[in-house]
């Protein structure tokens, strides 16, 4: 499989986060739906991208006999595929387990501005200067929450394309990012339910 | 020709003192020194009466600003008069070597160094220093030293730079780059 130079990912990806959020005029919770779109795309095109590659080469992923087989080879075969990095699968219950990232390469330049300044600038990038807000909130610079961004929601969303392409519906968050000062990354999975086996609606006999 | 703008200022103030004199041949004498990083931009608002707020949260004593931007005039004349004599064919473009400006000039008690980047970003630390001009051995190790400590500072702001979030103009905002600045003092191997 072709790679790709670390740096450049990242760099592309920080620039696509902000121009998102540029485009959705500094919407914190809007930026993370769009991320999670953007991801589950993606995700529906990779599983089947992870499952022929990996016959190929040698790579036995056999059915799933439990949620749990399926965390651990998303953990370790599709992150470690796709990105180049394996996590830890932890917290399995029947129904849910959280991944922990220990690195992120989508992340590696990124520090998240201070809370309660303003949002992006259209012209230059920058964020708005708290000078003016200071002397009485000239123009009305919005206070943003920027803990409340999920950076790599993407994840997310593909993790939640690619189960959905093997009949499993499951919700995927972010529970704890290293971004906004925990430790480490986790990513809880939880299934919400088995979906049916079958075409979709408009193949369907009348 | 732009003005250049003001990205980062800072002093550092050591608590602790040499006990006894301070020896020349001590090179180990903590260092009291000031920070600048300024980018040539015809955006440059340092005429704007607004500014005067910024300044008085910069890290640093307006005397101390003061001489750092007169030193910064004169490694812009130094700058024309190295591009000057600067061929083609003479070295490398790229590089902490080609960057280096050197001493520029000793003001009161401290001495200037300067550094200018591809990108025409300045950087000047000055040195609270009192090597005589006889003194070449201590010249040149001082030398080498500032050379390290650029090499480092430049490293830090590329490092700023690749923040998705880091405005492209203006002030640097960085909880992770004033940090780091403020590491610099202790460190002097690298």
């Amino acid at each position: 499989m072709p790679k790709a130079n670390t740096e450049l990912f990242a760099l592309t990806y920080g620039s696509l986060v902000t121009e998102l959020i540029k485009d959705y005029d500094n919407d914190i919770d809007e930026i993370n739906k769009q991320l999670d779109r953007i991801g589950y795309s993606i995700g529906v095109r990779c599983i089947d991208e992870l499952l022929s590659k990996c016959e190929v080469n040698g790579v036995d992923i056999g059915p799933c006999n439990s949620f749990q087989n399926t965390a651990e080879v998303v953990a370790k075969i599709g992150f470690r595929c796709f990105l180049g990095m394996t996590c830890d699968v932890t917290n399995v219950t029947e129904n849910s387990f959280s991944l922990f990232l220990y690195e992120n390469p989508l992340s590696i330049f990124v520090e998240l501005p201070e809370s309660g300044g303003g949002g992006l600038n259209d012209d230059d990038g920058g964020l708005n200067d708290d000078f003016g807000a200071a002397a009485g909130g000239s123009g009305g610079i919005k206070r943003l929450e920027w803990s409340k961004l999920k950076y790599s929601n993407i994840y997310c969303g593909v993790i939640r394309g690619a189960l959905e392409q093997v009949n499993m519906k499951v919700s995927c968050n972010f529970a704890r990012d290293v971004l906004r000062g925990d430790d480490v990354n986790e990513i809880k999975v939880e299934l919400k339910e088995m979906l049916a086996e079958g075409a979709g609606e408009e193949y369907q006999d009348e | 020709n732009g003005k250049d703008e003001l990205l980062y200022v800072k002093e550092f103030r050591n608590n602790h003192h040499q006990q006894g004199s301070s020896n020349d041949d001590d090179i180990d004498t903590d260092l009291f020194q000031s920070i600048l990083l300024a980018e040539e931009n015809e955006y440059s608002n340092t005429n704007n009466p607004g500014s005067y707020e910024a300044n008085r949260q910069d890290d640093c004593s307006v005397r101390h600003q003061f001489l750092l931007q007169s030193g910064l005039e004169k490694m812009n004349e130094d700058v024309k008069f190295e591009n000057q004599l600067r061929t083609t064919f003479d070295r490398q473009f790229v590089g902490n070597d080609y960057m280096w400006i050197g001493f520029i000039c000793p003001i009161d008690e401290y001495r200037l160094y300067g550094y200018v980047t591809n990108t025409n970003v300045k950087i000047i630390v000055a040195v609270e220093d009192d090597i005589l001009s006889e003194q070449e051995d201590l010249q040149k190790m001082r030398d080498t030293e500032i050379r390290k400590i650029f090499k480092r500072i430049h490293q830090y702001y590329v490092d700023y730079l690749q923040n998705p979030f880091a405005s492209k103009r203006g002030k640097i905002k960085s909880r992770r780059f004033t940090e780091r600045m403020q590491q610099i003092s202790f460190f002097r191997e690298i």
